[in-house]
């Protein structure tokens, strides 16, 4: 669409119905101003004729009696000829115009008399009408110049703040969001809506900032697997190998692209439901069903550690959920458990249902310190590098928890003491 | 050329070491930073391969520290972190060069080479001494125009004998920087490669001092 400012569009209108109201008021005040001269002038003529039958000279005035179409008698200012049009027309009063000249006009009045009919014919009587028209004429515009001026000056002492918000945010593109708009110092609509700017440019910076960590956080993830893959085929492509040399390569190659498959799943689990539309996907959840299946994944690492899994309680539980995420969750939490959790300790798991649902995973594993806490749900967070290598992740597990809790508008609490180990409760309303 | 890759994952250590080995490099590792910097400190490298991002000691920490105790063996700097700031502050911290993940092996053995051609020969990448001309790049060494065979381990020595040149090499320098960490020397295995290599080339152009060790005069 044409751009069209908001001041002509304003200017457009106002000057419109502006000059449709002056419009409308000349004509009113020309239609009333002209009833009130004739009433004056048709009075006058009507005074005239009742003194007519006593008076025998009139200066000025015609006057002729008629009777059956005929003239009986006239004077000499009776100049009106052709009277006929005017005794058919049922009417009292005329206004004749002068067919040349504005400035006068004239005027007939019939009067009854007997059987006879009077008139009155008075010629030349100065056209009052006219005075007023012709200065109305000239003002209507020259009002409509000044009211259209008045508004645009006025327009323009509203716009300013509008320009300076305009020009501001013009400055302020989204990759530098650098700084907040001058809030200014009126009291008004203006500042209400700077306001509401700079808080939307603050959310704006934090969900940039947001998105630039991850994606520096996504792609140092996915660029390790993929040197190796690279540098891998690279070098064993150099010189010609033995079969096993291959098998081995393709082995490392092929556990490189799992880990990236890993982190691309996962990262599409985080953002692939929304609040509004997780509802959609519940179904009937057997919750027990669902945390033995994350157990028994766990199966062969647990026996491999020699960690002893205790189940404390596991109600039976059907909930309306999001079955995916609650494996994700589940999973995700034993995983850890397993992973941090030394030789030989123990894990208790428990399932039950007080009020709300309670899930309570609790290890004696290496712990997390008080500092770390706050840190760990947020994504690629990992605490120690020293870790990663022996324990193998993406620090992307918790922050899935995490999001998968609050989207199913569950509760997470993690109490840690370093050393000693980790408890994990989620609750989740029935 | 000696080198010492310190690189916290097993698969990334595993294709550089195989691919720098099969080359002809003796290729030193450390998977964290504490033992990378050890060995940085004691032995010593033509250039240093060095993660950026290592368990319990970061790249960017051992770098400062190597540069703090004088020891200006070429560094370069390997990073997911592909930022011009990251590449700023590593170069401004004493790296030579800096290759961001994932990178072609092939780029980085150039990159290697010619950090090892600027330690040795100040960028160039021709060497004649007498009627010897070799060749950093192609790895070729000629006397007078006729190409000389040399096995990898005869290269290694002749360019580390000339990397000292005027100064006396020892046995043990020479075991060290030919041979890794990982592998049995029998004793008089460098004796007999100086006696090929001298074989080879100019009977005198290698000196040798009996009990001393080894010479090439320029």
């Amino acid at each position: 669409m044409k751009y069209k400012s908001l001041k002509s569009r304003v200017l457009f209108w106002f000057g419109t119905v502006t000059f449709v109201i002056l419009v409308l008021f000349s004509l009113t005040f020309n239609y009333f101003l002209n009833e009130s001269i004739n009433a004056n002038i048709k009075n006058d003529l009507e005074n005239i004729s009742q003194q007519i039958p006593y008076k025998k000279t009139f200066r000025n005035v015609g006057v002729a009696i008629v009777k059956n179409h005929k003239i009986l008698t006239k004077n000499k200012a009776f100049t009106l000829e052709n009277i006929d049009g005017y005794l058919k027309k049922n009417k009292k009063f005329f206004i004749v115009n002068h067919p040349n000249d504005d400035d006068y006009i004239d005027a007939l009045y019939i009067a009854k008399y007997k059987n006879r009919q009077i008139l009155v014919f008075k010629k030349n009587i100065d056209n009052k009408i006219e005075d007023f028209q012709d200065p109305l004429l000239f003002l209507i515009p020259l009002l409509l110049i000044i009211l259209v001026f008045l508004a645009n000056t006025m327009i323009n002492k509203i716009l300013i703040p509008v320009q300076n918000l305009i020009k501001a945010l013009q400055d302020n593109s989204v990759t530098k969001l650098s700084k907040p708009l001058p809030v200014p110092k009126d009291e008004d609509e203006i500042k209400e809506l700077v306001i509401s700017f700079n808080d939307m440019i603050h959310r704006l910076k934090e969900g940039i900032g947001q998105l630039d960590r991850f994606n520096s956080d996504v792609s140092h993830e996915l660029k390790t697997p993929l040197t190796v893959i690279k540098g891998e085929v690279e070098v064993v492509l150099r010189k010609p190998r033995e079969q096993y040399e291959y098998i081995q390569s393709l082995n490392t190659i092929s556990y490189e692209a799992d880990q990236i498959e890993h982190i691309v799943e996962n990262l599409l689990l985080l953002t692939k439901y929304s609040k509004e539309t997780i509802i959609e996907t519940f179904e009937i959840c057997h919750l027990d069903a669902i945390v033995l299946n994350a157990i028994e994944k766990y199966d062969a690492a647990i026996k491999n550690k020699h960690l002893i899994l205790h189940i404390k309680k596991l109600e039976p539980m059907v909930l309306k959920s999001n079955p995916l995420l609650l494996y994700t969750i589940f999973s995700n939490l034993i995983d850890n458990a397993v992973k941090y959790t030394q030789n030989g300790k123990k894990i208790n798991i428990s399932l039950y249902k007080r009020g709300m649902i309670h899930f309570i995973i609790e290890d004696e594993g290496i712990g997390i310190a008080a500092e770390e806490l706050s840190k760990i749900t947020e994504r690629f967070y990992r605490i120690d590098r020293s870790r990663n290598k022996t324990i193998k992740g993406f620090g992307l597990g918790l922050s899935l928890v995490k999001n998968s809790v609050a989207l199913l508008e569950g509760e997470m609490s993690i109490n840690s003491v370093l050393g000693k180990g980790t408890t994990v409760h989620l609750s989740f309303y029935v | 050329m000696k080198l010492l890759i310190i690189e916290d994952d097993p698969n990334i250590l595993f294709f550089l070491t195989r691919g720098f080995s099969e080359d002809g490099y003796i290729v030193e590792s450390a998977k964290d930073g504490a033992d990378g910097e050890y060995l940085a400190l004691i032995h010593h490298y033509d250039v240093i391969i060095l993660d950026w991002m290592l368990p319990s000691q970061s790249g960017i920490k051992i770098l400062k520290s190597l540069r703090d105790k004088n020891i200006t063996t070429p560094v370069i700097m390997l990073s997911a972190k592909g930022e011009v700031e990251n590449k700023i502050s590593a170069l401004n911290l004493g790296a030579d060069d800096y290759l961001a993940k994932p990178f072609s092996f092939d780029e980085l053995i150039a990159r290697v080479e010619a950090l090892y051609r600027r330690n040795i020969s100040l960028g160039i990448n021709e060497i004649s001494i007498g009627d010897i001309e070799i060749n950093l790049d192609t790895k070729t060494v000629h006397k007078n125009s006729e190409i000389i065979e040399l096995t990898a381990k005869e290269y290694e020595l002749l360019s580390f004998l000339i990397q000292h040149k005027n100064s006396l090499v020892s046995n043990a320098m020479i075991e060290e920087q030919l041979w890794n960490n990982t592998e049995f020397i029998h004793s008089n295995v460098v004796q007999v490669t100086i006696y090929h290599l001298r074989k080879k080339l100019e009977k005198d152009l290698i000196k040798s001092y009996r009990g001393l060790g080894y010479k090439i005069e320029i």
